[in-house]
């Protein structure tokens, strides 16, 4: 995915153009904000090896583009989706920074909705089979055959090729964001349209065919039925009427379309329609009819700020919007007598015991959150004006964090584990139930560790596979893996007002998860109190992702950590080994290599006979101060010193000569009685 | 108890050599009392040096002894010479220039005594000081390389 994800090639700034490798050509003075998803900007491009019009989508980070889609995309033979040319970094120099660009073949100009305000294309009955229905269809069952869900399928996302009256339905792109990112509350099941946008997750080609049947039913109708509507009047006229009652209205549709409809706009999940079974619809095969509407309605209905609610997931709606109220309302028999009256749900009435007795006495917001996730078991987990889903958490931490808005409330969702409370009410209708819960119960052990790589950051990169690093440090780069960080702090090294520290909590936690190798193992130098110890860390860390990915010179970060690296040759104890480390570290700062850096600090046996060395001289010190406490001691009787043995020389020269006298003597005498 | 037993029974030894040696001396200074006499009398610098000698080892002595013997020994084979008895002996020790010698050696080895000890005890002295000096140049050296925590 990596080779995708570098810049294909080092995009070079023209004129008025910028390259996408050797052929494509994007055009910074020719906007087309007609084609520009939410958050993202679109601009004429041209493909030189081609005849036809592209024009490219540059993302920036908060959006969250579909990088790990981009192989199975492109791999998608098929008309009627809009063709991906290229996709890669750009410097892009008009604003200073870089870009993910997304490069397509050009839309036709008409689409099935100008925009979300506006009257839709109407298609006749006759027309609409291979217009609209038989194109997209085909498109989502090739999605579906390579495991994708295209979360971007409404109205203004479908364009309409040739002539007037013989329209075919081309699928516009869905790549440039996170699913359902940008999606209408009116193209989304219910339970998804009350979440977030950012938290509804990546959903399944059920949610694709929901939203297809929509656009099925306005161009059919003609009408936006969006005109003077909320989104949460839209979903609440959903769970009220049911989605088929709301977008068809009084229209008669053909008994097929109706059949079709009917399926994919069910708004009970196990009855809504999959890929396999709009296919068997398309092939003329006729399906079990479905039931319009799915929630089970009260006999008699439940009175909350005035308003009169027939069913369980409108009272949980109402019930998060007023949390203190409906906190007041639930401590009362009222609420329970209308459940138990009129839904006789043994399972319902268990959980909300089970949350009555955990939250009873506690904090208001987290009964009324265990309440709404009891009534609606389907809905989102809404908390403090949150509103995600367990698989919706990765992408709203990325646009919260993008937008430097406050995580707390994420934080709390997390560990208070409304996830698990929601998974374990629907365990076997979700898929992998217990994978998510393993993983939900890793992040909540990551938040309980403060130390740089965990924390919110590691919860961001672990649950969004797609997320780029979120650093503040790095915000005018789009930096997808380790390699690319590296690259980007090469150019973050050279501004002024860089940090003092290579690497922050983004960064560390960012590596540690996309390539646990690459930090994992000097994560206990990197948090360690000792300055010298982390830049240790960073040197081994960025040391391992120069060679890992191969990223060449980088004669900033090089520059920058031989500076730090100074700090880091106090770990030596011996000074002159220090200076001359010091010296070698000047001469190596502008080669790019950090390993060479590396070694001049960290080489294993130079720290180890280092520290022998200095044992040894710990030692000797030790044994010269003991024998000058020695001599001194001696010194002080200054009286006697030396005396002990001034005697003895004495007494051995007196000794000496007395015997040579003696001998003298004797040879004498003896000498004398001879003659 | 048992080490105090043990403690207890090894001086005998020594305790007894000493009384067999100073027994066997007394014997053979009786056997020989001219030349007892001529050495006590001779040696009298010695025995007195070894008297008043309170350092620890005793060294005065053997230091003014040795020289005192030798200048003894012309005393003792004069004596020898005029036949070992009692009257020469007397007659001997009774010579001021025969004592002036013996004495004269004496003086020699209280001059070495006297005089060597402190000029050796200043050598001594000085090889410490240096001694001093180079462990503070070479703790100074540690100090600079290797840091304060060197100490």
């Amino acid at each position: 995915m990596d080779s995708t994800a570098q810049p294909q090639a080092a995009a070079r700034p023209a004129e008025d153009k910028i390259l996408m490798g050797e052929d494509i050509e994007i055009y910074p003075s020719r906007p087309l904000p007609d084609l520009a998803p939410s958050g993202a900007q679109a601009f004429a491009a041209k493909d030189r090896r081609l005849v036809s019009d592209q024009f490219a989508i540059l993302c920036g980070r908060a959006t969250v583009p579909r990088i790990t889609s981009i192989g199975s995309y492109r791999n998608i033979k098929n008309p009627n989706i809009l063709k991906l040319h290229g996709a890669g970094v750009l410097d892009w120099t008009p604003e200073g920074r870089q870009r993910f660009a997304l490069v397509f073949e050009k839309p036709p100009a008409r689409r099935l909705m100008d925009a979300m305000g506006v009257t839709p294309v109407h298609i006749s009955e006759d027309k609409i089979m291979a217009a609209l229905i038989q194109p997209v269809l085909s498109v989502l069952y090739d999605l579906h055959l390579i495991d994708m869900v295209h979360g971007a399928i409404n109205s203004t996302n479908i364009f309409l090729s040739g002539a007037e009256g013989s329209e075919v339905a081309v699928v516009g792109e869905c790549l440039s964001g996170a699913p359902s990112l940008r999606q209408h509350a009116l193209f989304e099941p219910p339970e998804r349209a009350m979440a977030q946008e950012t938290g509804r997750g990546i959903g399944t080609n059920k949610d694709d065919l929901y939203a297809f049947g929509v656009c099925v039913a306005l161009a059919i109708r003609g009408e936006n039925l969006m005109a003077g509507l909320t989104q949460e009047e839209i979903v609440y006229r959903k769970l009220s009427e049911g989605t088929y009652s709301m977008v068809i209205g009084r229209e008669r549709m053909p008994t097929g379309i109706s059949e079709f409809l009917r399926g994919v706009l069910s708004d009970d999940v196990s009855q809504r329609w999959d890929i396999e079974e709009a296919m068997r619809w398309l092939e003329g095969r006729r399906l079990s009819p479905k039931q319009p509407r799915a929630n089970t309605r009260a006999a008699r209905p439940f009175v909350f700020r005035d308003e009169k609610y027939w069913d369980l997931r409108s009272v949980a709606a109402a019930f998060t919007r007023n949390v203190s109220e409906a906190a007041s309302v639930i401590e009362q028999d009222q609420f329970d007598l209308w459940i138990k009256r009129n839904f006789e749900d043994g399972t319902l009435e268990k959980h909300l015991e089970d949350i009555w007795d955990r939250e009873g006495s506690g904090n208001r917001e987290r009964l009324v959150t265990g309440i709404s996730m009891a009534l609606d078991p389907i809905g989102p987990v809404r908390y403090k004006g949150a509103a995600l889903f367990p698989s919706g958490l990765g992408n709203a931490l990325a646009d919260a964090m993008a937008r430097d808005d406050d995580l707390q409330v994420y934080g709390e969702i997390i560990l208070n584990q409304f996830f698990p409370t929601w998974i374990n009410y629907r365990f076997e209708e979700i898929p992998d139930a217990s994978g998510q819960l393993s993983a939900l119960e890793k992040c909540r052990n990551y938040l309980a560790q403060k130390m740089p790589g965990y924390g919110m950051e590691r919860v961001l990169y672990t649950l969004n596979k797609e997320c780029v690093c979120m650093s503040p440090v790095v915000r005018n780069h789009f930096v997808m893996s380790p390699g690319s960080l590296l690259r980007a702090l090469d150019a973050v090294a050279s501004l002024p007002g860089r940090p003092d520290m290579v690497l922050d909590r983004h960064m560390i936690a960012f590596i540690s998860v996309r390539e646990p190798k690459m930090v994992d193992p000097y994560l206990g130098y990197i948090t360690s109190p000792l300055r010298a110890n982390q830049i240790i860390g960073y040197l081994r860390c960025l040391s391992a992702i120069q060679r890992r990915f191969e990223t060449g010179p980088v004669p900033g970060v090089s520059a920058w950590m031989s500076e730090m690296a100074l700090e880091a040759v106090i770990r030596f104890n011996d000074k002159d080994l220090q200076e001359e480390v010091k010296k070698k570290l000047e001469a190596v700062k502008g080669m790019g290599s950090i390993h060479a850096i590396l070694e001049l600090v960290d080489d294993s046996r130079t720290v180890q006979e280092d520290a022998q060395k200095f044992n040894r001289a710990r030692a000797e010190y030790a044994a010269l101060q003991s024998e000058k406490a020695k001599i001194m001691r001696v010194l002080g009787q200054k009286r006697y010193v030396g005396h002990a043995t001034g005697r003895q020389v004495a007494m051995l020269v007196s000794a000496v000569i007395s015997a040579i006298s003696i001998l003298a003597y004797l040879v004498y005498l003896f000498a004398g009685m001879v003659n | 108890m048992a080490g105090a037993k043990k403690g207890g029974s090894s001086p005998k030894k020594p305790v007894w050599a000493i009384r067999m040696l100073l027994f066997m001396l007394l014997v053979t200074a009786i056997i020989f009392l001219a030349s007892t006499i001529v050495l006590i009398v001779c040696l009298i610098p010695a025995i007195v040096s070894a008297l008043l000698d309170h350092h620890r080892p005793k060294t005065a002595w053997i230091t003014i002894g040795a020289m005192n013997l030798a200048g003894a020994l012309p005393a003792l084979f004069n004596l020898w010479q005029m036949g070992h008895n009692k009257a020469a002996a007397l007659e001997i020790v009774t010579t001021p220039s025969v004592l002036l010698v013996a004495y004269s050696g004496a003086a020699v080895g209280f001059g070495l005594y006297h005089y060597m000890t402190p000029l050796v005890a200043g050598v001594v002295v000085g090889k410490n000081r240096k001694r001093l000096k180079e462990i503070e140049k070479r703790s100074q050296e540690l100090v600079r390389r290797w840091g304060d925590d060197v100490k």
